[in-house]
């Protein structure tokens, strides 16, 4: 029964030092927050945009709904959807904006409950093929989406296809009727001449007051299928999630062509039956073939930047040892200064966080990291990255007891802040400002590390230059000096003074 | 209050109402009152928690004191000015080194730290590697050196920088004979040139003793006496001390009995021991054993000496533990 004393002194111990206690309990409520950041549904303002870049090639159809004669491009139609859809809970089916219905009405569908702030994709339809492919190879973009020139003749063909297939089922029906044998199947002759009424137009039905179904002008339902193609990285996250979002508003979005084909005839159609037609309309996937790269492409910078976030442990814990054994004391008997002690102690670390970059980045090259940027493009982002370890290391060195308690927290800060950072996988921002200096602000731009693996992507896997990272190189040194500051100011009052 | 400026500029180190207190408990300095001249040795003695490190770290300006003053040389320490710092060398109790640099890597980085050319760096290195005995392991990391080489690598890093004053906070602690022998002998000539002065704190009355110019005995946070360590055993009385352990306490009849025959002191912490200090004590001895018998109380040992600094430590401070 010796564990029960031991047991009580250890839970003594625990509750003796709240400091670490504090941390240890909210680390795993911290993890859930990150993942759920990552891959949680917690509302509307807390989603990833994608960036899809459109290539419409879409050339509509002629048509004439009874207003006369109109171009109908359901690509520029789908173009508006991808860019309403939106991450609220509340949104609608897709609808028209306007009052319209119909097929008048298909060049205006949109999400009902459109909210730009938290948009699902960052649409640009502006770009020419090569254009987009170069964009998505180089990492601006997440996909980009193809619309073929047939693309409203093939969807518009599926749709009437349906719609004239029921009008040809209710001809049958109404034959076998008229024929006095109820279950009678007719004669190909009999068939032929059901064609030919129905290629005429019967005129029987008016749409409109003054407009009969055989004096409008629809598309064939002989064209020709349209694939709609969907270009990107496959190691991409992003590309992946893109692919499934644009697949399931494609099917939405030709349904809704196919449901409101169906509204112009259905009072040809008997009741009950549902659309079945061929789908003329599909979507595949293609890899963009400028470079295969691997899902460990994308993480090698993030791992570059978890290996400077374990600097702060080393950092703060050597620190601590300075204090806990007397080293610092008996440094601070000498004539060295403040300025002494901080370069001192931070020249060796920015060596070794370089030294480190080098192996780190060797060792990944072995393992098959396909970088298009040099090393030494990332050397001065590692430096800048190092000195943001090292002054969150001196903000845990003036505040921890001992050199556990600064191991354990720097390790509870590091880890989750590596997570946040988008280390290791992309997580969604809460916006704190739209526009930052033209550019959006999230809670997550807030830490350096979040810049640091931002402008390591560009520079190493992309190979992007200086002026592609500007803004978060930028970033990055402003809240390095901000945090650089706070620790030399913490550390200098609590640790280099003399003791009250 | 008024700052007593007499004797500042002539004292090596001064201290003028130096109190320390920490949160509500009582001063662990209070009110202290000091000067160190130059070219001595101070021992600074005191039972454990009396205030000496408090002292101590007051003067090397790593501790901020309530309130009052410490000069070294007439120049306030809590200034910090790195002039300050160079006239300081320190030995801490604890040895303070890294591990894993050698012993010649120590001295250059104290050295450097403290802006020694690198000559007279190279040149005093090697001197003091020389008199601490340490030339065959200068180049060997400094956790493969045994416990007495860390402690004189220890004192030689307080040197290395020439300072004029030179805190050695119990500096034989743990030390073996032969390598006391060498410290107290380098601590001695420290002062020979009477231009460093070195304070002393330490545990070994016979250190204090044999080293100190003069000692102040400190308990809780007051200097209760500040004298040559001569006359401090005479202040205690004349003569020589006999200790007489009984088989039980004796008597209020009995001590007073003994009175008769010198300064007989009794402390309840030790029951069975009673101390008479006396001129020609061993001529009164068998009457002594004499007045014992009567008493019925029969002598388990006895033991005659002369009076030491420890007597006096022990007169003032008393016989109770500390740090309770």
């Amino acid at each position: 029964m010796r564990f029960v004393p031991l047991s009580l002194i250890v839970f003594k111990r625990m509750s003796r030092d709240l400091f670490t206690l504090f941390f240890a309990i909210l680390f795993p409520a911290f993890f859930v927050f990150i993942f759920s950041m990552a891959f949680g549904k917690t509302g509307p303002m807390r989603n990833q945009r994608f960036d899809l870049a459109v290539v419409n090639r879409d050339e509509g159809v002629r048509v004439n709904f009874g207003a006369g004669p109109d171009t109908l491009r359901l690509g520029r139609a789908l173009v508006g959807v991808l860019e309403s859809l939106s991450y609220s809970r509340s949104s609608g089916w897709m609808s028209s904006d306007s009052s319209s219905s119909g097929l008048a009405g298909l060049d205006s569908l949109r999400f009902a409950s459109r909210r730009p702030e938290s948009a699902v994709f960052n649409v640009a339809d502006t770009l020419q093929e090569a254009e987009a492919l170069r964009k998505v190879s180089s990492g601006d973009y997440d996909a980009a989406l193809m619309i073929p020139a047939g693309f409203t003749r093939a969807a518009m063909a599926t749709a009437m296809q349906d719609a004239t297939g029921r009008i040809f089922l209710g001809a049958v029906d109404r034959f076998s009727a008229r024929s006095g044998s109820p279950g009678r199947k007719p004669t190909a002759a009999e068939i032929q001449n059901m064609i030919d009424d129905f290629a005429r137009g019967p005129g029987k039905a008016q749409k409109k007051p003054g407009t009969s179904l055989d004096s409008l002008s629809l598309p064939s339902m002989k064209a020709a299928p349209a694939t709609l193609r969907l270009a990107g990285d496959p190691s991409n996250l992003g590309f992946t999630m893109t692919g499934g979002i644009v697949k399931n508003v494609l099917d939405q979005f030709l349904k809704s062509v196919s449901r409101r084909s169906l509204e112009e005839a259905k009072e040809f159609l008997p009741a009950g039956l549902e659309p079945a037609g061929r789908d003329l309309v599909s979507l595949e996937n293609s890899s963009v073939a400028v470079r295969t790269r691997t899902v460990f492409d994308y993480q090698v910078p993030g791992i570059i930047v978890f290996a400077l976030l374990m600097l702060v442990s080393l950092v703060s814990v050597t620190l601590m040892l300075d204090l806990t054994q007397g080293h610092l004391e008996r440094l601070k008997l000498t004539r060295m200064s403040t300025l002494d002690y901080f370069v001192g102690n931070t020249l060796p670390w920015l060596a070794l966080s370089v030294v480190q970059l080098a192996l780190l980045f060797g060792a990944a090259k072995l393992f098959g990291y396909h970088n298009v940027g040099s090393m030494f493009a990332g050397v001065g982002l590692v430096v800048l990255g190092s000195l943001s370890s090292i002054a969150l290391a001196l903000i845990v060195a003036s505040m921890a007891k001992n050199e556990k308690q600064a191991s354990i927290v720097s390790t509870m800060i590091a880890v989750p802040v590596s997570f946040l950072s988008g280390a290791f996988f992309p997580v969604r921002d809460v916006v704190i400002l739209k526009d930052f200096f033209g550019h959006r602000l999230a809670l997550t731009d807030l830490s350096p590390w979040t810049h640091t693996t931002r402008a390591l992507v560009a520079t190493l896997t992309f190979g992007k230059g200086f002026s592609a990272v500007r803004w978060d190189v930028l970033m990055q040194a402003i809240l390095t000096v901000v945090l650089f500051l706070v620790g030399v100011l913490l550390f200098s009052r609590r640790r280099l003074t003399a003791q009250r | 209050m008024e700052l007593r400026t007499e004797n500042l500029t002539v004292s090596a180190v001064a201290a003028r109402g130096l109190c320390k207190g920490y949160d509500r408990g009582p001063l662990a300095v209070d009110s202290l009152d000091l000067d160190i001249r130059q070219g001595e040795v101070f021992g600074l003695l005191g039972p454990n928690g009396a205030g000496k490190t408090t002292t101590i770290r007051m003067l090397l300006g790593l501790l901020r004191p309530t309130s009052g003053h410490a000069f070294i040389h007439g120049e306030e320490i809590s200034t910090g000015r790195q002039s300050v710092k160079s006239k300081l060398g320190v030995c801490p109790q604890e040895t303070v080194l890294w591990p894993e640099l050698t012993v010649s890597e120590h001295l250059n980085l104290i050295g450097r730290m403290y802006d020694v050319p690198a000559r007279k760096l190279r040149s005093d290195s090697e001197r003091l590697i020389e008199e601490f005995s340490l030339g065959e392991k200068r180049h060997q990391p400094v956790k493969r050196l045994s416990g007495g080489l860390k402690r004189r690598l220890n004192l030689a890093l307080a040197l290395v920088h020439g300072p004029d004053v030179i805190m050695l906070d119990e500096p034989s602690a743990g030390l073996d004979p032969q390598s006391r022998a060498l410290l107290w002998e380098r601590i001695t000539e420290l002062t020979k040139d009477g231009r460093r002065t070195v304070i002393l704190t330490t545990h070994s009355m016979e250190e204090a003793d044999r080293l100190s110019h003069r000692v102040g005995i400190l308990d809780h946070g007051k200097l209760l006496v500040l004298d040559a360590p001569d006359s401090l055993k005479r202040s205690i009385g004349e003569g020589d001390t006999l200790e007489i352990e009984l088989d039980r306490a004796p008597s209020p009849d009995t001590l007073g009995t003994l009175r008769e025959y010198g300064q007989v002191e009794y402390d309840a912490a030790l029951p069975n021991t009673i101390t008479i200090r006396g001129l020609d004590i061993m001529d009164r001895f068998p009457r002594i054993v004499q007045a014992l018998a009567a008493s019925t109380v029969v002598i388990s040992n006895t033991r005659l000496r002369p009076n030491t600094l420890e007597d006096v430590f022990l007169k003032l401070t008393g016989r109770s533990l500390r740090d309770k």
